[in-house]
C-alpha cells in the first residue's frame, strides 16, 4: 500500500541549525496525481521544509520516506538575482543543442518560452525568463515529484495562468506529485489535494 | 631564434596546453565563486613542494638525487599538501559561512607563513622557493615538461568531452548552492573536482605558482561578460591562453633580460585587451559555430526587436 506513494512524512520535525525547532507535526503522504499546497508566512520554514525533503537539510527527526529515485524529483528552489560568470544561454541551461531536436520540441512544447528566448543570455534575461527557464529545467528530466519553491515569483499574470495549465495537465496525466511552496493564497489553481500552512494543518 | 624554439618544444608544447587546460578550470572556478579557494589549495601545493625538496634535503644533502627523486617527491608532497588544503577548505569553511574569503584567506596566510617557515629551516631551499613561486619555463626539463604535457593533454580531453555537464554544474553550484542529484552531473563534477585539483598542483610544482593563477583566473576574466554563447567564450579564451603563452615565452626568449612567466601573464593582458577593443575579433568571436548559444553578436535589445 505504502509503494503506491511518492513521499510520504510522519511526525517530520524540522531544526535550524542553531538548534530551533522550525516546523513540528508535519504529517503528508502523496502520489503521482497529488498536489499538496503548503503555505505559511515569511519565515515559517517553507523553503527549509522542501530542503530537507530534497536531502539537502538533515536537521529533521521524525519519518521522512521517499519511494522513487532521487533523480526523479523535480526541484525549483527560490531564485535570487543571481548573475552568472560563463556567458550561457537560457538554451544552455535547458541543455539544448541543435542535433537534439526532441528535447528542444519538448521544452517549447510547454509553451513558458518562445524559440527567440532561448537565446537570451542568463545575465540580461529577466526574472520571469529566467525562472520559467528553471522550471522547464525541471519539467524536462521528467519527475515523478516536483517540489516547487515559489514558482510564481517574477511571472506576470498570463505566465502563471500557463504554468497552472502545464502543471494541471501533467497531475490530470498522473504522471508528478506536485508540492507547490508559496505565500500567495490566491493561486489561479484547481483546488490542491492537502493544503498544509506551517503550525496547522487543514 | 629558430635554433632556441626547437630546444625548447616541449616546454612551449607544454605550457601552451597547460596554460589552456588551467584557463578552462579557472573558468569554472570563477562561475562557482571557488577563485579563493582555488588561491589557497595553490599555496599549499607550493608549500607540498617546497617541503618535499626539504625532505629531499633533509635525506641526505651529500647524496646526489637522480631525477626521479627530484621529480617525484616534490610532486608528490605538491599533490598531497594540495588535496589537504582542499579538504580543509571543504570540510571547515561551509558554504554559508559568512564572509567566507576572509576564512580562506586566513588558511591561505597560515600556508605562505608554514612555507617561509619550511624555507627558513633549510636554507639551501631559497632558490627552490623563488621557483616554486616565480617560476621560470626556460629552466623545465624535457621530462617535466613531458609529464606536464601528458597531464594538461589528459585534462583537455576530459574538460572538452563533458564541458557541458561541467558547465551545468558550475551553474547549479552558482544558483541553488550543489550540484542538484540527476543525470550524470554529480560523477563529472567530482571528475572535474579531481582533474582541476590535479592540474593546478602538476603546474604549480613545474611551472610555479605566478604562471598558474595567471592562467586560472587572468585569462578566464578577460572576456567575461564581453562574449555571447558557451563555446564562444570557451574558444576565445582557450586562444588567449594558448596565443599568450607562445608569444610571451618568444618574447622572453627574444629579450634576454626578460623572465619567461612575467612575459608570458603581460601576453596574456595584451592580447586579452586587444581582443577586448577590436572590432573585427569581436565579430569573429560573436559568431555562433557550434550550438544555439550566441545571440549572434546582437545586444539583446536587438534581439527583441529583430
Amino acid at each position: 500500500m505504502n509503494r503506491q506513494f511518492v513521499i510520504t512524512a510522519e511526525n517530520l520535525e524540522v531544526w535550524t541549525s542553531r538548534g530551533e525547532l522550525l516546523v513540528t507535526n508535519l504529517n503528508f503522504a502523496l502520489r503521482k496525481g497529488d498536489y499538496l499546497l503548503l503555505k505559511g508566512e515569511n519565515g515559517s520554514g517553507k523553503s527549509t521544509v522542501a530542503q530537507t525533503l530534497m536531502g539537502f537539510h538533515r536537521l529533521y527527526s521524525g519519518t521522512l520516506r521517499l519511494n522513487i529515485d532521487r533523480k526523479d524529483v523535480g526541484y525549483l528552489p527560490q531564485l535570487g538575482n543571481v548573475r552568472f560568470f560563463l556567458p550561457l544561454t537560457l538554451s544552455d541551461i535547458l541543455g539544448l543543442e541543435t542535433r537534439d531536436t526532441e528535447r528542444m520540441e519538448r521544452a517549447l512544447a510547454f509553451g513558458l518560452l518562445e524559440p527567440t528566448q532561448l537565446k537570451l543570455s542568463w545575465n540580461t534575461a529577466s526574472g520571469g525568463e529566467r525562472q520559467k527557464t528553471l522550471i522547464i529545467r525541471a519539467l524536462l528530466e521528467n519527475p515523478s515529484l516536483l517540489i516547487l519553491d515559489e514558482p510564481f515569483n517574477h511571472l506576470d499574470s498570463p505566465s502563471r495562468t500557463k504554468l497552472m495549465d502545464v502543471l494541471n495537465s501533467l497531475l490530470d496525466a498522473q504522471k508528478i506529485a506536485l508540492l507547490l511552496i508559496s505565500h500567495d493564497g490566491e493561486i489561479n489553481a484547481r483546488n490542491p489535494s492537502h493544503v498544509i500552512e506551517l503550525g496547522r494543518s487543514l | 631564434m629558430t635554433e632556441l624554439l626547437s630546444v625548447y618544444h616541449w616546454t612551449i608544447a607544454a605550457g601552451v596546453l597547460t596554460s589552456v587546460a588551467l584557463a578552462l578550470i579557472g573558468s569554472q572556478l570563477a562561475s562557482r565563486s571557488q577563485s579563493v579557494q582555488a588561491l589557497v589549495i595553490s599555496q599549499g601545493s607550493s608549500l607540498g613542494a617546497v617541503a618535499g625538496f626539504g625532505f629531499l634535503h633533509l635525506l641526505d644533502s651529500s647524496h646526489d638525487h637522480g631525477e626521479f627523486s627530484l621529480l617525484s617527491l616534490p610532486l608528490a608532497g605538491s599533490l598531497l599538501a594540495g588535496s589537504g588544503a582542499a579538504l580543509l577548505c571543504e570540510k571547515m569553511i561551509r558554504p554559508s559561512l559568512p564572509a567566507r574569503n576572509s576564512h580562506y584567506i586566513a588558511l591561505f596566510a597560515i600556508f605562505l607563513s608554514l612555507t617561509y617557515l619550511v624555507t627558513a629551516l633549510v636554507p639551501s631551499l631559497e632558490t627552490h622557493m623563488a621557483t616554486q613561486y616565480f617560476g621560470d619555463l626556460a629552466v623545465i626539463t624535457d621530462r617535466e615538461s613531458q609529464l606536464s604535457l601528458v597531464i594538461a593533454f589528459i585534462a583537455l580531453c576530459l574538460l572538452g568531452h563533458f564541458w557541458r555537464t561541467i558547465s551545468a554544474a558550475s551553474f547549479e553550484i552558482a544558483t541553488f548552492g550543489r550540484v542538484l542529484p540527476g543525470g550524470s552531473k554529480p560523477a563529472v563534477n567530482r571528475l572535474f573536482v579531481g582533474l582541476a585539483l590535479i592540474t593546478i598542483c602538476v603546474s604549480i610544482q613545474f611551472m610555479g605558482l605566478l604562471f598558474t593563477i595567471s592562467a586560472l583566473f587572468l585569462v578566464p576574466v578577460i572576456l567575461s561578460h564581453k562574449l555571447e554563447g558557451l563555446w564562444n567564450y570557451t574558444i576565445a579564451t582557450a586562444l588567449i591562453a594558448a596565443i599568450g603563452t607562445v608569444s610571451g615565452f618568444i618574447l622572453s626568449l627574444w629579450h634576454g633580460s626578460l623572465p619567461t612567466v612575467p612575459a608570458i601573464t603581460l601576453s596574456f593582458l595584451l592580447i586579452g585587451a586587444c581582443a577586448r577593443l577590436m572590432p573585427a575579433v569581436n565579430g569573429f568571436m560573436f559568431m555562433n559555430r557550434r550550438s544555439l548559444g550566441n545571440t549572434g553578436g546582437k545586444g539583446r535589445k536587438t534581439e527583441k526587436t529583430s
